[in-house]
């Protein structure tokens, strides 16, 4: 990190410029670094198509009820499987539902899986990997054992067990999504804590009598967060993928809420008279993975330049 | 005669290791009266840093303080709780780190690390701590503390750095500061101008000082007395004029003859044969006798005693600094 910046000697500096080196302190503002990283991540440009097409799916499921040409749940007989046209663009269901409004609506829900479970999985994890790195011995075997025996449960089976056990909604499918994933940032954040502590900084903080709860919080997470920051991304497309596989096996959210899971498999069976019910979920579903995907991969390559090359 | 700060008696930290238990302090007499500044002086692997985080309780495990007591201002620092010890570090004993490209949180500005680390260490508000911060950076010659305050480390040269973690340091208010190096990671100018600042902040503030370093130059221009220290003993101490004067511990004088000398054109640099000990496995009697120059067939089994620490002596079975300060 050290490495990359330059330094400013200002005594040498004022003796070359006199007082103009007064601006130069103001360069480093926090709204400047935003942007100077802003910059960065627009040069690389699948993150730029990643960050638009989401701002739009954002977009799209903030302005549903004013986007969707139908609520997604009204049911017009006299169109059952209709194919595309123009009052439906994306055809009806089975039961005469627009399928572009529950594509437009399900954008709610998916956001909704992707953002919350991603979130308790993150404050979890980080706060729990931290906690095994800077304690070390028998903190950290319980921490390591916790994060071995949450990877070795595939997502799915996961949520078959939860499923079994609680009433398959949503609440379950969000507490099985953070339940799978929260190893993945305890696992980098303990990593990170573990060489961390061993800086100087840390042991300063150690010297001067701060207590281990602030060393943690202010000092400790901070520094060892960045990574996360990319990894969470990457695994927003994870967590929908996982949300609309639970959908897709009927262990997840329940109809008749506009999941596009549910729409997929619901679709499933008319996939030869009916290909529009499961396609354009299907689409939706990918758009937003991939979207996921691709800014979480720019953000990597620009917070870790040592991944430059590999562009 | 000042009053006695610390007082560290047959201080052992000992190291559980895969290869035996490491005694990487073996028994530690040593004393610093108040406002005084002691240098504790030793080859990397000697125990100095060891010395200096036994004092802090900062051992990390698998070490841990086997035995003695390490009185400061008649606690024993020893006994007592995590959160006691929290109390001591920072607002009565503080310490300074060499590199100081790493000992400032690289995600927050000057002005919030200094601020929360004054304001915790002397239980003040944040104006007030501000306030003070931009004293002391005044104090060690920082030529703009506002525009300093406002920066993050890595927009710091090292040596203006190294100026902020004295300026915070000493902005506690501790009573003992615990100085590891502070300049050795520095240019040598600016070395030399960082030394200055920090004996002038120190004798304005009459702070004590236990100066941990390599480097017998520095400890020469700075300290009241020496420490030297080899495979975790003390092996001399003294005044700074005992020590250079009548140096009495073969090791002392190795060390002292190590020092290059521009007016006496040498061949090569000299050095002290061998290295430091394994730990894990000290040699019997006096350590040195391996590298020694004076050894005699008693140095290899009998064990000299160690020094006080607060008057000049020497841990040595040939030499005694009695008949030396006579010469």
């Amino acid at each position: 990190m050290e490495s990359t910046t330059t330094e400013i000697d200002w005594e040498a500096l004022e003796e070359e410029w006199g007082e103009e080196v007064d601006e130069i302190g103001s360069a480093g503002s926090r709204l400047q670094r935003v942007k100077y990283f802003l910059v960065d991540l627009s040069t690389h440009s699948l993150s730029v198509v990643g960050a638009v097409l989401l701002l739009a799916v954002v977009v799209v499921a903030v302005l549903a009820p004013l986007l969707a040409p139908y609520s997604p749940s009204e049911i017009d007989p006299g169109a059952v499987r209709a194919p595309p046209s123009a009052a439906h663009p994306f055809g009806t269901d089975s039961l005469g539902r627009d399928v572009f409004s529950r594509v437009i609506f399900g954008s709610r829900i998916a956001l909704q899986i992707a953002v919350t479970s991603m979130g308790i999985a993150f404050l979890f994890g980080t706060v729990v990997g931290a906690l095994g790195g800077y304690y070390g011995e028998n903190v950290d075997a319980v921490v390591r054992t916790a994060i071995d025996t949450t990877w070795a449960f595939p997502a799915i089976i996961m949520g078959l067990a939860l499923a079994s056990i609680l009433e398959p909604n949503l609440t379950t499918v969000l507490i099985a999504i953070a339940l799978v994933f929260w190893g993945v940032f305890a696992r980098l954040v303990r990593g990170e804590v573990l060489s961390l502590r061993e800086l100087d900084f840390i042991k300063a903080a150690e010297a001067i009598g701060l207590s281990d709860r602030k060393i943690i919080s202010r000092h400790l997470i901070p520094n060892a967060i960045v990574p996360a920051f990319v990894v969470v991304t990457l695994q927003m497309g994870n967590a929908i993928a996982v949300a609309a596989s639970l959908s897709y096996l009927g262990l997840g959210v329940q109809p008749p809420t506009p999941s596009w899971g549910i729409m997929l498999s619901s679709g499933q069976q008319y996939i030869t008279s009916a290909w529009w019910m499961s396609v354009f979920p299907g689409l939706a579903i990918v758009v937003v993975i991939m979207s996921f995907n691709f800014l979480g991969e720019g953000l990597r390559d620009t917070i870790d330049p040592k991944l430059e090359d590999k562009r | 005669m000042s009053e006695k700060l610390v007082e560290i008696s047959d201080l052992k930290t000992t190291f559980e290791t895969n290869s035996g238990t490491v005694e990487a302090l073996r028994g530690i007499n040593l004393t610093i009266d108040e406002g005084e500044r002691v240098g504790l002086v030793g080859e990397s692997g000697s125990g100095k840093s060891v010395t200096a985080r036994s004092i802090l309780q900062l051992i990390d495990s698998p070490g841990e303080i086997a035995g003695g007591t390490i009185s400061f201002d008649g606690r024993d620092l020893v006994g007592l709780s995590s959160r006691e010890m929290q109390r001591v570090r920072g607002r009565d004993i503080t310490m300074i780190f060499q590199d100081p490209s790493m000992s400032l949180d690289p995600v927050y500005s000057i002005r919030n690390q200094m601020v929360e680390a004054i304001g915790h260490n002397r239980n003040i508000g944040d104006q007030r701590a501000e306030e003070i911060a931009v004293e002391y950076l005044e104090l060690v010659d920082m030529p703009n503390p506002e525009r300093v305050l406002s920066s993050y480390p890595h927009e710091l040269s090292g040596g203006m750095k190294q100026r902020v973690s004295i300026a915070m340091t000493l902005g506690f208010n501790p009573d003992l500061v615990i100085a590891d190096e502070p300049t050795t990671a520095l240019d040598v100018t600016v070395q030399k101008k960082v030394l200055e600042i920090f004996k002038d902040v120190v004798e304005r503030e009459d702070l004590s000082v236990l100066w941990i370093t390599h480097n017998l130059g520095v400890v020469a221009e700075f300290c009241d007395r020496i420490a030297v220290i080899y495979a975790g003993e003390i092996v001399e101490y003294g005044t700074v004029y005992d020590i250079f004067d009548r140096p009495t511990h073969p090791y002392t004088r190795e060390l002292l003859r190590t020092i290059p000398n521009v007016q006496r054109a040498q061949e090569e640099l000299r050095v002290i044969e061998g290295t430091v000990p394994n730990m894990a496995d000290p040699p019997d009697g006096c350590t040195f006798h391996p590298r020694c120059p004076d050894a005699e067939a008693r140095c290899e089994t009998t064990r000299p005693e160690s020094v006080d620490g607060d008057h000049h002596e020497a841990a040595c079975l040939v030499h005694d600094t009695q008949t030396n300060d006579r010469e």
